[in-house]
């Protein structure tokens, strides 16, 4: 373990913490500006919480005494639009301000426009802001490009005096997926969100629809295990079911259009569902779910030919049921975006969909909703994504990714330090569970234990029970194979859309995606990167590659095995008992 | 009298040439810098010579792009060009229906390219948008996210009606400028419509003509917002044009050296096209003085 990792133990935060409180204790609280405010928010707002009042108090006394060299000032932060950072900009920055007197404009703007400014800054090294909140998904790309600020640094060194004693990092559920090969961390969750199956549990158990599934397909109609048994249940309702209480349904849901978020849909896990990359988690060793193999840490070579599997058998196959599951969608899926297609299943048409992000669970509740039950329950649950025939186990099942505060080395300390406040203050114990009750995306362990989202899981779908499972370790972000983010997940959506519309095959689509993966490692190699940096393989044969154990897979016979269900129940004792499913 | 140059007259322009230099010839000097190199950051690029210059011109997506997008410019004159003047001809030549006519024709032109991309992608979906509906209920299998030609045929729609109205005025104005006296003298002579509209209005229509055909094909050929909305350039590649290509690797992307080396090759083009068009325009003023 890293030395300043160790730092971080359990032992160590619980003594810190300690001689904090006996030191803020004697300081009585009358000394401190901004304790009544805190009273104020700890006792409306912030009620409900993982730890006690006391304790809160005195996590809120150690931001006003640690915010006084940057009071009256103001900074700012930007982030993606999502429920849980509308809150932040909009509740937790009237209340970081209350408390500490510290002015945070925190920006909202589209994901991909964050992406746009943080990589604005590290090109031109000028600050834009003072930190972002970015999906971990770019942990490999500010690893190696040396731009970032490594936390674990920032805390023990020039951060010191800013840095929470009750931070506790070892609470938050996501660190692996911002920490580096080096074992630093480089961002901090802000929050979380997973890829899961969605279905309309209602439907599922409707007698008439179970007889009628069985005798067509010889297996229980129920939460498909794999891929089979997914387009299976996708026929059923589309072209069997048909109308259900009077309306047209579907047995699929995805979107399509010509967009950069087609891309997500790939990168996220799809190829890993499938079962193109290697075993081991969080990403697969030694080829990742983008297909990129890794010698160490160094990323040498997308292609099959060069030992990656971003066009072998496994990824044309997976791109193959991507583009024909769509005769089972709304025809209008085709043309829909991300953020246009997310709130489609609300509506009540679709039985199923394979690839659903939980960052959407708020909408699928709001009351009134056609999959909401008068009783504020939810007529839909979300289960253990299905895998491909590809799959093995040990292998990556899904998409989970933190949000997550990141801090460039271009930024001025003194911006970075008032910034680091406020990440820690908006992902502060005191704060998590009311921020999880809004946005749903839980960071922490000790809200996912506390007693206020146990009193509300059951009207949740699962989503509880998944974050408390230990399974959840499947579900993982991007990891650290892929060492420019931005450039390289450009080359997925443009080619998958070629694909869609048959302008290219899924072969010819996978082999130029490849062949231009490929290309960025080889520039990358020719300007060399800071750590890490790509090194290709000399091209070999195909077959070469495909011959030796692991990843890149050889094309097996039966791609559409036997269908395999099972009932929900099952799956979510599963879950309890640490299995994936 | 022999005049005497007077060479300080050229401090005269010294401003406006300061001017271009900040606005064009310094921008235009730094993308030419990146072009000839490989660029990932402000201490991670490598010089590269004319390699993204050479990778560039052998693209096929930028071959593709480029034939789009002359189909798509000269289907817009060819569409926009005719049916411009027949709704000037159409248009009211005095009373209240003049201002009437004016305002309704010009409402499209106050619309933000963005705008019009929304409302003609909500419009014309298949499931909730009322234009697209109404093709599906009238028998056409529409859907111009799935079909090459039901994209092409929205983007035209939408470059019409958001654009035909330019059109219809500059015609209309150059309708109303031709003096009352070739129309008496038509009269006089007996002549029918049509060789009022082949021998006096298309003639006198002919520069205001120029300038519609110059600013619509400039415009057209540098279209982004609307298919980047209504399609992102889909399906497959059908509605890519050169500005999408570009946008893609520049801000998307973030391929400097890439980018700028497309960015220099598609100014020449439209530099070049720029030049063809005012030759033409000289030619057509040089014609009418005969």
């Amino acid at each position: 373990m890293n030395k300043n990792m160790s730092l971080f133990s359990k032992k160590n935060i619980v003594g810190t913490a300690s001689a904090i409180a006996i030191s803020l204790a004697g300081l009585g609280t009358s000394a401190y500006a901004g304790v009544n405010e805190a009273k104020k928010w700890v006792d409306g707002e912030f009620k409900k919480s993982a730890i006690s009042r006391d304790a809160q108090m005195q996590e809120m006394k150690w931001f006003i005494d640690a915010a006084k060299p940057f009071a009256g000032k103001t900074y700012s932060v930007v982030s993606e639009t999502i429920t849980t950072h509308e809150y932040e900009s909009q509740v937790l920055t009237k209340a970081f301000e209350e408390i500490t007197g510290i002015k945070i404009k925190h920006d909202l703007i589209g994901e991909g426009d964050v992406i746009e400014k943080l990589q604005t800054q590290m090109q031109t090294g000028r600050s834009i802001y003072d930190m972002y909140i970015n999906d971990s998904d770019l942990i490999g790309t500010h690893y190696r490009y040396g731009k970032v600020v490594s936390l674990n640094d920032f805390m023990y060194g020039e951060g010191k005096d800013v840095t929470s004693p009750t931070i506790d990092v070892f609470d938050y559920i996501g660190r692996s997926f911002t920490t580096g090969p080096d074992g630093k961390l480089y961002q901090l969750p802000d929050q979380q969100f997973a890829n899961l199956y969605w279905f309309r549990a209602d439907w599922f158990a409707r007698p008439e629809l179970k007889r009628q599934f069985k005798a067509k397909y010889g297996y229980e109609l129920g939460v498909p295990v794999n891929w089979s048994a997914y387009e299976d249940i996708a026929n059923f309702f589309t072209n069997d079911v048909k109308n259900l209480d009077g309306k047209k349904v579907y047995g699929h849901m995805d979107y399509g259009k010509k967009d950069p978020s087609l891309g997500w849909r790939f990168t996220d896990a799809w190829l890993s569902m499938a079962g193109a990359g290697s075993k081991g988690i969080p990403n697969g060793l030694p080829v990742d779910e983008w297909g990129i193999r890794v010698d160490n840490c160094q990323p040498v070579g997308a292609s099959v030919e060069r030992g990656g599997a971003a066009n072998g058998p496994a990824a044309i196959y997976a791109l193959t049921k991507y583009r024909d599951w769509f005769k089972y969608a709304p025809p209008a899926a085709k043309g829909m975006t991300f953020g246009e297609s997310g709130p489609v299943p609300a509506q009540g048409q679709i039985a199923q969909q394979i690839f659903w992000y939980t960052a959407f669970t708020a909408d699928m509740l709001k009351p009134g909703s056609a999959v909401v039950n008068d009783d504020g329950t939810p007529k839909w649950r979300m289960a253990p994504s299905p895998h491909g025939p590809y799959w093995e186990k040990g292998m990556k099942l899904g998409y989970q990714d933190a949000g997550s505060w990141t801090m460039l080395k271009s930024s001025p300390l003194e911006g970075r330090k008032a910034a680091w406040l406020y990440a820690q203050f908006i992902t502060s114990k005191t704060v998590a569970v009311q921020k999880f009750l809004t946005g749903l995306t839980p960071i922490r362990e000790s809200t996912l234990q506390s007693k206020h989202v146990a009193d509300v899981a059951h009207k949740l779908g699962g989503l509880v029970e998944f974050y408390k499972s230990p399974a959840r370790v499947s579900w993982t972000p991007t990891g650290t194979n892929v060492p420019d983010y931005p450039k390289l997940a450009q080359l997925w959506w443009k080619n998958v859309a070629l694909a869609m519309t048959g302008e290219q095959s899924p072969t010819g689509a996978m082999n130029n995606l490849a062949k231009e993966m490929d290309k960025i490692l080889g520039r990358l190699e020719r300007v060399g990167m800071d750590k890490c940096s790509p090194k290709l393989n000399p091209k070999r044969s195909q077959s070469y590659w495909l011959n030796q154990p692991g990843s890149p897979k050889p094309k097996i016979a039966n791609e559409k095995p036997q269908g395999q269900t099972v009932a929900y129940n099952d799956l979510l004792k599963a879950w309890q008992e640490g299995r994936a499913q | 009298m022999e005049k005497t140059p007077n060479n300080k007259a050229w401090f005269l322009i010294l401003p406006v040439f300061i001017m271009v230099a900040f606005s064009a010839i310094i921008p235009l000097m730094t993308v030419v810098n990146y072009s000839v190199q490989d660029i990932f950051g402000p201490d991670q690029r490598v010089f590269v010579g004319l390699e993204w210059f050479k990778e560039t011109l052998r693209d096929s997506e930028l071959h593709g792009a480029l034939l789009r997008q002359f189909i798509f410019s000269f289907s817009v004159l060819a569409l926009e060009i005719p049916l411009g003047i027949g709704i000037a001809l159409l248009m009211p030549k005095k009373g209240w229906g003049v201002s009437a006519s004016l305002v309704t024709i010009a409402l499209p032109l106050l619309i933000p390219w963005n705008v019009v991309g929304t409302i003609w992608q909500i419009f014309a979906r298949v499931d909730i948008g009322l234009g697209g509906a109404f093709m599906n209920a009238m028998g056409v299998d529409y859907n111009y996210t799935a079909n090459y030609m039901d994209a092409w045929f929205t983007v035209l729609v939408i470059d019409l009606w958001h654009w035909l109205p330019l059109v219809a005025l500059l015609c209309y104005s150059g309708l109303k400028a031709i003096p009352d006296a070739f129309y008496q003298a038509a009269d006089i002579d007996g002549a029918s419509r049509w060789k009022v509209f082949r021998f006096i209005q298309l003639p006198k229509l002919r520069s205001v003509l120029v300038i519609a055909v110059l600013l619509r094909f400039m415009d057209s050929f540098m279209i982004y917002t609307e298919p980047f909305v209504l399609t992102g350039g889909g399906p497959g590649n059908a509605t890519t044009f050169l500005s999408q290509f570009l946008a893609q690797k520049a801000v998307g992307q973030f391929d400097i050296g890439p980018a700028a080396a497309f960015s220099l090759i598609y100014f020449l083009i439209i530099l070049l096209f720029c030049f063809i068009f005012y030759k033409m325009m000289m030619t057509v003023g040089k014609g009418e003085k005969k």
